[in-house]
């Protein structure tokens, strides 16, 4: 017995002992060791854009720099052009918690509002608002017009990523001199047209979109003539539309040229801003009327190998007025970024988007082709001589011309009735008749929304 | 306890069937009488049977996209039905190689249609597309997607394409079925080739032919996948040369922003589908 209570003692001692040095070294590494930040990973719609590929490189550069330190991991989903708004629309009234940041159009700004997150009360949060190492930002450093642009009934939804606007792109090698006027236009494209000059470099003398109404650039480039021919959208202090007059009809008429003489590809009515930038591409068209990045992708010589040397950017082409100068406008448009209201982590959204359109992200697409509505790199002279498309941006007097649609809730919808009309004129509508029933249309959806 | 085992077995399917149909269903039919868009989709007012009146009323809506269907229903299905029966009767005949032979007529069938509409667009594409460069080397013009009735045939031969195998497999299978004894006597009594099909074969498929025809007019009123993709439902809009009524209801919700026009749309789809296939299959099964 006395032998066993020995033994039991002497048990007893190593059991404490074992257990003494077990919290101690459990002790020393919970106070010694500090375990890695946990990662968040926030989601990145786009729609399939050069900006979409832009994002990837740039997120791609935040998770090796800054994923550690912040603890916010970034991944970029890009989904097919066709359709997309109608998958965004679903995601979002589904209340769905990803994507938590989406890309949209600047058209959607009130559509969208009821399901993005305002962001005013972001911006005066000094730790969201800055740079991953504190740097604060400057909202001012977006363009006036841009911050406006993402608002809806006095809030901020959305950002704005890329000021981009409708261009003339043309081949140099073919037209010495871009036309100045929608007659020197279609007189251009008749000379190269097979069909019209049998000795034509090019078998279309011009490719534009004629999709619709699910793709809209047909209606923004048919805007850009519009409004060259002094059309106005709204009746002066009022929403109701005023199409059907007689710059509507010079409009529609360019259109019913281009089709009925030929002059663009016969399927042109399947061809979205994409399509049109494939057709430059192909070297069978001496100009397209597209947005601004497609040139990015034109003058590249491992994207476009038969053309890359060959293209130019030129403003849109406008009317001459009784003192010899051109009107004319470029319709103006914005990708833009909005934090889904439904998302899990808001606040390390917008950390991101802070870091993307104010910091160092903006410059970092700034170099891959990117033009920002940030004005910083068209203030930076240095940014200005090395980057084309910035240099570019400001000797075609981008700003000057630019001009964008009306925002109201209903925008998109009015959007695509026009491409819808316009997609029938190319494919053989009678031009009155597409006006006069493209008039009609906006006009009752925005009467039966109340808009007048 | 045998009978409540029953039921306990139905309830997985049941509750299916309620979420998955039922409430979708009834949900629809709510969003019909309202004036749901993608902006107010969550507070909707409701305005009654407006959205049905506008549809039944105006001219350029769902009677315009009704005929479209209409129309491509009357391209696709004689030629689909026509091809597979004599799909059938060829591969029937043959006495080596059957098997290889149905493999590859079955082949089309397995591809997605939004691929094969995607497909399509490179496939017909002015300057790029292969279709019109060799049609071109032979002299011919080239089939334009801008052109309304072109389109319309360009996507009615894709869905031919695609689902003439369909009609072909189900009137194989009748074929394969059929009694011989029935035949040999016909052959005995001088029936051979066209008679033969006229008298005794095609009455007796009569039946097996009346299910593909109902399968395919039910596939051909949901088409959807191939005129999208390769040209929206276009060219023209908002009722284009291609808008089938399933592109119709879906431009309305989401392209258009009329949820309510939508909902009201597939309702009265319902109704002009299930008067349509009542008639057929009362009129085929009296004979």
């Amino acid at each position: 017995m006395k032998d066993l209570k020995k033994g039991i003692t002497k048990l007893q001692v190593i059991a404490i002992a074992v257990i003494v040095i077990i919290a101690a070294v459990l002790s020393a590494y919970f106070i010694l060791y500090q375990p890695a930040k946990q990662k968040i990973t926030i989601e990145v719609q786009w729609v399939a854009c050069p900006e979409a590929d832009m994002c990837v490189n740039t997120a791609k550069y935040w998770n090796e720099h800054y994923a550690e330190k912040t603890g916010i991991e970034v991944k970029v989903t890009i989904l097919s052009f066709l359709g997309y708004f109608d998958k965004l629309t679903t995601q979002l009234v589904s209340g769905a918690s990803t994507p938590d940041i989406v890309e949209a159009w600047s058209y959607y700004v009130g559509m969208y509002s009821p399901y993005i997150e305002p962001l005013d009360n972001y911006f005066n949060d000094p730790k969201l608002f800055s740079s991953p190492d504190g740097t604060p930002y400057n909202i001012n450093d977006m363009y006036q017009a841009a911050l406006e642009t993402g608002r809806y009934q006095g809030k901020t939804y959305f950002l704005m990523h890329s000021d981009v606007h409708l261009i003339l792109v043309y081949r140099t090698d073919i037209i010495p001199k871009p036309p100045e006027t929608w007659d020197e236009f279609i007189e251009i494209a008749r000379q190269n047209t097979r069909s019209h000059n049998p000795d034509s470099k090019t078998k279309y003398g011009v490719a534009i979109a004629g999709r619709g109404p699910i793709d809209t650039t047909t209606w923004k480039t048919w805007l850009s003539i519009y409004w060259s021919y002094n059309g106005t959208y709204f009746k002066p202090g009022t929403y109701e539309p005023d199409f059907n007059n007689s710059a509507g009809l010079s409009a529609m008429q360019i259109y019913d040229t281009l089709a009925r003489e030929q002059l663009v590809p016969p399927d042109v009515t399947s061809y979205a801003f994409l399509e049109v930038m494939a057709a430059m591409q192909s070297g069978e068209v001496a100009m397209i009327l597209d947005w601004q990045p497609v040139y990015v992708t034109l003058s590249d010589p491992n994207q476009s190998p038969l053309v890359y040397d060959k293209v130019a950017m030129a403003p849109p082409p406008g009317v001459r007025q009784s003192d010899g100068s051109i009107k004319r406008y470029a319709y103006k448009g914005y990708n833009c970024l909005g934090i889904n209201k439904n998302s899990k982590h808001k606040a390390e959204a917008f950390k991101f988007l802070a870091w993307y359109l104010f910091g160092e992200g903006m410059m970092l697409d700034v170099k891959q082709g990117n033009t920002p509505a940030n004005r910083v790199p068209y203030e930076n002279q240095t940014i200005v001589n090395t980057y084309p498309w910035i240099k570019n941006a400001l000797d075609l007097q981008l700003p000057q011309i630019g001009r964008p649609e009306p925002s109201y809730v209903d925008l998109p919808t009015v959007q695509s009735i026009g491409a819808g009309f316009l997609s029938s004129v190319l494919s053989g509508l009678n031009p009155v008749t597409g006006l006069e029933s493209l008039q009609r249309e906006v006009w009752s959806l925005l009467k039966s929304k109340g808009y007048f | 306890m045998k009978v409540g085992i029953k039921y306990i077995f139905v309830i997985p399917a049941t509750l299916i069937f309620l979420f998955f149909s039922l409430f979708p269903t009834v949900f629809n039919i709510y969003l019909s009488f309202t004036n749901a868009n993608v902006f107010n989709y969550h507070s909707p007012d409701w305005i009654l049977f407006e959205n049905y009146y506008k549809l039944l009323i105006s001219p350029g809506l769902f009677w315009q996209s009704m005929k479209v269907t209409i129309l491509y229903l009357l391209i696709v299905i004689p030629a689909e039905v026509f091809l597979g029966i004599a799909y059938a009767l060829l591969v029937n005949s043959l006495t080596k190689y059957r098997r290889i032979v149905v493999t590859f007529i079955l082949l089309p069938m397995s591809i997605a249609p939004v691929f094969l509409g995607a497909l399509g667009r490179l496939l017909f594409h002015n300057i790029v597309g292969i279709l019109p460069y060799y049609l071109r080397f032979l002299g011919l013009p080239p089939p334009s997607l801008s052109d309304p009735i072109q389109a319309l045939f360009i996507v009615a031969i894709m869905d031919i394409w695609q689902w003439t195998p369909f009609v072909f497999i189900i009137v194989l299978a009748g074929l394969t079925s059929l009694p011989l004894s029935v035949i040999d006597a016909a052959k005995i009594d001088g029936a051979e080739g066209w008679k033969e099909f006229r008298y005794i074969t095609f009455p007796m498929l009569k039946r097996v032919i009346a299910v593909a025809l109902i399968f395919r007019i039910m596939d051909a009123c949901k088409t959807f996948d191939v005129p999208f993709m390769l040209i929206e439902g276009g060219p023209g809009a908002p009722v284009g040369a291609t808008t089938t009524i399933s592109i119709f209801i879906y431009k309305f919700a989401l392209t258009y922003n009329n949820i309510g026009i939508a909902a009201a749309s597939s309702i009265l789809l319902l109704i002009v589908l299930s008067i349509a296939i009542s008639i057929i299959v009362r009129q085929i099964w009296r004979e």
